[in-house]
């Protein structure tokens, strides 16, 4: 099945009519108790008229998600979030925690539904410029929701394709959206897929065991991941990541991406920025 | 015409006593099927964590004749994408299939609330205490059966000599 179809099959049926012909350009679903479903096209979020939201319909959607299994994913729903063949539910409501645990929801308020795409294609310009002179470790940086995972699930299939042996982090399983051993999106002929693990401890089993000539991971977030970084290129495997950040500047203002600039880990950034319905794709060189 | 009148409703009232006895029996046997299902849930779900689909596979497997279309609907019902919750599905497999006291039905129903939402520990717990309520229910009803039994059989000879006294 389609992700986008997936996605529209997860949510309530009365609104699959309206929703049916936005699908496939929508990124991804909003659903607050009391609010219209929202959806997010190029970045911005649009109401659909009709019906609000119920926190009933939150608890089908999930029920959907994990064959009205929500026990079973109950580790990943405590982070916040619980992944569905490649589609990943962000999650929000009353949390029970207890002796610094969370220990599940009472009740839920807000679910964010996001749909994963492969765009082939999409940063070719980039590419050129990133193959042009050897593999360059690169950055990728966005704002949320500005295609970060797209654009380095694209780099990894081109890279892997040319020939290089590469292998992923898939912490939240969004790269890959692999349902068991079949990979959900092609990343490659010679990549390698890690995924359900913390990035840090990932990372160390690949330079142990898979001998990687890239390695590539989504989101850096924690300090753990700097050290991952660390490690990575310390032991000389190139490197591809993203980044929350809408420019380099911005990078900088932060305390953890300041450390990790200073690490000199990265060589090159490519830059994804809205614009209207497109995106813009900028690669450049980071200063020494 | 008058003796085939009265052999006619005679066996009829044979044939509702039989009947009455019958569901007594289904009742218990229904009931002792539960209970073993409700514990077999409980620690699937307490101790591993089973997803329901699989769990209702299993159970539809279990040697259970009276709760097996129970148990293939509730997974029929897991594998459909429409806005249902699993907790009205149940309840209406419930309804259609679990001949139960309202006490015991009330029961399953709150029950179906909590399955397949919460923590795998707490629908163990949830569970347990159900079952509970059955098997008090189960005793008393095994301690009764006896009585039944014959409170039955004997309004079914009265109500026969009755007829025949009347008609003779």
């Amino acid at each position: 099945m389609e992700r986008c179809e997936l996605a529209l099959q997860l949510l309530p049926g009365r609104y699959w009519p309206q929703l049916r012909e936005l699908a496939p350009a929508v990124e991804e679903y909003r659903l607050r108790t009391g609010e219209p479903l929202g959806f997010v096209r190029c970045g911005r979020e649009y109401a659909l008229p009709g019906d609000a939201v119920s926190e009933r319909d939150l608890l089908r959607t999930l029920e959907k998600a994990t064959g009205a299994s929500l026990h079973t994913a109950a580790p990943a729903l405590n982070r916040g979030y619980l992944s569905v063949r490649g589609l990943r539910i962000g999650v929000c409501g009353d949390m029970l925690w207890r002796d610094g645990e969370a220990q599940g929801f009472r009740s839920y308020s807000s679910l964010a539904l996001r749909v994963p795409r492969e765009c082939r294609g999409i940063c070719d310009g980039a590419i050129k410029s990133l193959f042009a002179d050897g593999f360059q470790n690169t950055l990728i940086l966005s704002p949320p929701g500005g295609g970060k995972t797209t654009a380095l699930r694209e780099l990894i299939r081109r890279l892997s394709d040319r020939g290089t042996r590469l292998c992923v982090c898939d912490e939240r399983g969004e790269l890959a959206a692999s349902e068991g051993a079949d990979p959900g999106f092609d990343l490659g002929r010679h990549t390698d897929v890690l995924s359900g693990c913390p990035k840090a401890a990932a990372a160390m089993m690949l330079l142990r065991g898979m001998a990687p000539q890239v390695i590539a991971m989504d989101e850096i977030t924690q300090r753990e991941d700097l050290d991952a970084v660390r490690e990575i290129t310390g032991c000389g495997v190139g490197l591809l990541a993203t980044a929350h950040a809408a420019t380099v500047g911005d990078l900088q203002r932060r305390p953890l991406y300041r450390e990790l600039l200073a690490l000199g880990c990265f060589q090159a950034v490519l830059v994804i920025s809205l614009h209207g319905e497109g995106r813009e794709y900028r690669w450049s060189l980071l200063p020494p | 015409m008058k003796t085939a009148g009265l052999l006619l409703s005679s066996v009829a009232l044979f044939l509702v006593a039989l009947k009455t006895l019958f569901l007594q029996r289904r009742q218990l046997d229904m009931l002792r099927e539960l209970c073993t299902a409700l514990e077999r849930m409980a620690a699937e779900l307490g101790e591993h964590n089973t997803p329901l689909p699989e769990l209702m596979d299993a159970l539809e497997r279990e040697d259970s004749p009276l709760l097996r279309p129970f148990f293939t609907e509730l997974q029929a019902s897991l594998r459909q994408l429409d806005d249902r919750s699993f907790a009205e599905s149940w309840r209406e497999a419930v309804d259609r299939h679990l001949t139960l006291p309202a006490a015991q039905k009330t029961e399953l129903y709150r029950l179906g609330g909590y399955l397949g939402r919460y923590a795998g520990e707490l629908q163990k717990d949830v569970l347990l205490s159900v079952q509970a309520s059955l098997l008090r229910k189960l005793k008393c009803l095994e301690d009764q059966a006896p009585d039944r039994r014959r409170l039955t059989v004997g309004l079914t000879m009265a109500a026969i000599s009755m007829l025949l006294i009347l008609n003779l």
